[in-house]
């Protein structure tokens, strides 16, 4: 008790006087977890949970809690023609759509265009600085560039005059909070912000070489429209990642995805249908003995594994249908 | 906007502009003071809304939202400097375009904070502006965000940051203005 009063600056011995029990283990877990990361996640996986509660998905019928809540929040920035707002969990994206008028391609005198890209600013995770887009936030960008344009958007439906006038969709996302799993959750984002979209009434004017727009609710002859979507090409992403070859973690949080090996993503459409699978990494331990780490997991072979990811996919897209169809 | 081509994002066109309106001539000239200010009187502020804790990965964190503004803060630090000379003075921040919203939140919180406290550390405060609605509103909102933010956070501080904008039209002074009434100014 003398310790509180005596000294002016506090050693580390006062500060342990003023913690409780419960709290001294955690800070005895949280030092563990930053030497030991590898190990600090094995130890929770033995016993079939993960170290944000999560349970493993390694039956089938038990994978409800193996993902994290989802809530989606649109049209809230009135500087944008749509937007939407993502929460993985903590992972946190927000997406804002500009539509901008421009001259169409040469060789694609019809099309409009879809320019989709993320940006990791510094204040999403202590790992990011300030400055130009780090590979990650490349590598992300390039990735939902494929996925979205994969025909969601026919560019055809963008163009306003073929040959002079067309609209350019630039769909920019923001991540404010980085917990892991960030693709899943910019792609999401970047749909419903383009579910969001309206766009005002365009009209090329050829003698003065102008395109005019009208603004909404001001002319009923002329009213904004929403985007024209191709509902079969609407991509949806799970990814998966795997860890010590053996375990198959769904929706991985950041502390568990600096430690994969491997990530999964499966994108299907609105009706379940895959759309595009893909794997970063090193990919599953193919043999049939147990992997280095204790694995009490049955499957390890990579088809399986694939397969495992896919049917857990389907499930899990059933539950974010309701919420992107309900927003 | 001409876009510059930048091989570190995915490239629209070389071209393209804000669409242009059929009306926008025809919009009124003289100034919609109550229609703007939704029924406020001359001295009342928009409602704000502001949560600390929502960004995890920071040190300390705060969201802000007053009407059509929407920033979000995160403070990392105190965290080792690059260069170990003992500096009073915090650092200047990254080279942007909107340097003097970073300025001025700077000189607006650097009396609050308690820096003897952190020798040979920087405290970074990054705000990501997600809506606008004129730059003195950021000014003021981002500031509250920040002080806010560095209390999540823990950092010794003298007290709290708050900020409000007023602005004066035809002789009266009006609080927490929108852009679109900066313009008719």
């Amino acid at each position: 008790m003398d310790t509180v009063l005596s000294s002016a600056t506090p050693s580390a011995t006062d500060v342990n006087s003023f913690l409780s029990a419960a709290e001294k283990e955690a800070l005895k877990a949280a030092t563990f977890q930053r030497l030991h990361p590898q190990i600090y996640l094995e130890r929770f996986l033995e016993e079939k949970i993960r170290p944000d509660g999560r349970s493993i998905a390694d039956d089938e019928n038990e994978d409800t809690h193996a993902w994290r809540n989802v809530e989606v929040n649109v049209g809230s920035i009135t500087t944008t023609s749509g937007s939407a707002l993502v929460r993985l969990g903590n992972t946190t994206v927000v997406c804002g759509v500009k539509a901008e008028i421009c001259e169409p391609e040469l060789d694609n005198s019809d099309e409009g265009f879809l320019v989709p890209n993320v940006d990791l600013p510094a204040l999403c995770s202590p790992k990011f600085k300030t400055g130009p887009p780090t590979e990650e936030a490349q590598v992300l960008s390039e990735r939902l560039n494929e996925v979205l344009g994969n025909g969601m958007i026919p560019l055809s439906s963008l163009c306003i005059y073929p040959g002079k006038s067309a609209w350019v969709l630039y769909v920019d996302a923001t991540v404010i909070n980085y917990d892991g799993n960030v693709f899943d959750a910019a792609l999401l984002a970047m749909v419903c912000a383009l579910k969001n979209v309206s766009l005002p009434h365009a009209e090329f004017n050829p003698e003065l070489n102008r395109t005019i727009c009208t603004r909404p609710k001001s002319d009923s002859s002329k009213p904004a429209r929403k985007l024209i979507i191709e509902e079969d090409l609407v991509p949806l992403s799970f990814s998966f990642g795997v860890f010590a070859g053996s375990y198959l973690l769904p929706d991985p949080t950041a502390s568990e995805e600096s430690l994969l090996d491997t990530t999964i993503s499966i994108i299907l459409n609105t009706r379940a249908r895959i759309l595009a699978l893909s794997q970063l990494g090193t990919g599953v331990d193919k043999s049939e003995a147990p992997g280095q780490g204790v694995a009490d997991i049955p499957h390890t072979r990579e088809a399986d594994t694939l397969a495992r990811c896919i049917s857990l996919a389907k499930k899990r897209q059933a539950v974010i249908m309701k919420k992107v169809y309900d927003t | 906007m001409q876009s510059v081509f930048d091989r570190r994002r995915i490239n629209g066109p070389e071209d393209s502009s804000a669409p242009i309106f059929a009306d926008e001539h025809q919009k009124s000239l003289t100034p919609d003071l109550y229609k703007d200010r939704h029924n406020r009187s001359v001295s009342d502020i928009r409602p704000i809304f502001l949560q600390p804790g929502l960004i995890s990965q920071a040190n300390g964190s705060a969201y802000i939202e007053t009407d059509r503004t929407k920033i979000a803060c995160s403070v990392y630090g105190p965290r080792q400097s690059k260069n170990t000379a003992y500096n009073e003075k915090a650092s200047e921040g990254p080279t942007s375009e909107d340097r003097s919203i970073a300025v001025a939140i700077q000189q607006a919180l650097l009396s609050s904070v308690r820096l003897e406290h952190f020798p040979k550390s920087t405290i970074d405060i990054f705000l990501v502006i997600i809506e606008a609605d004129g730059i003195e509103g950021c000014v003021a909102s981002g500031s509250i965000a920040a002080s806010t933010a560095l209390a999540d956070a823990g950092i010794d501080m003298y007290g709290l940051v708050t900020s409000c904008t007023a602005g004066k039209i035809s002789g009266l002074i009006q609080h927490k203005k929108s852009f679109s009434m900066f313009r008719r100014m």
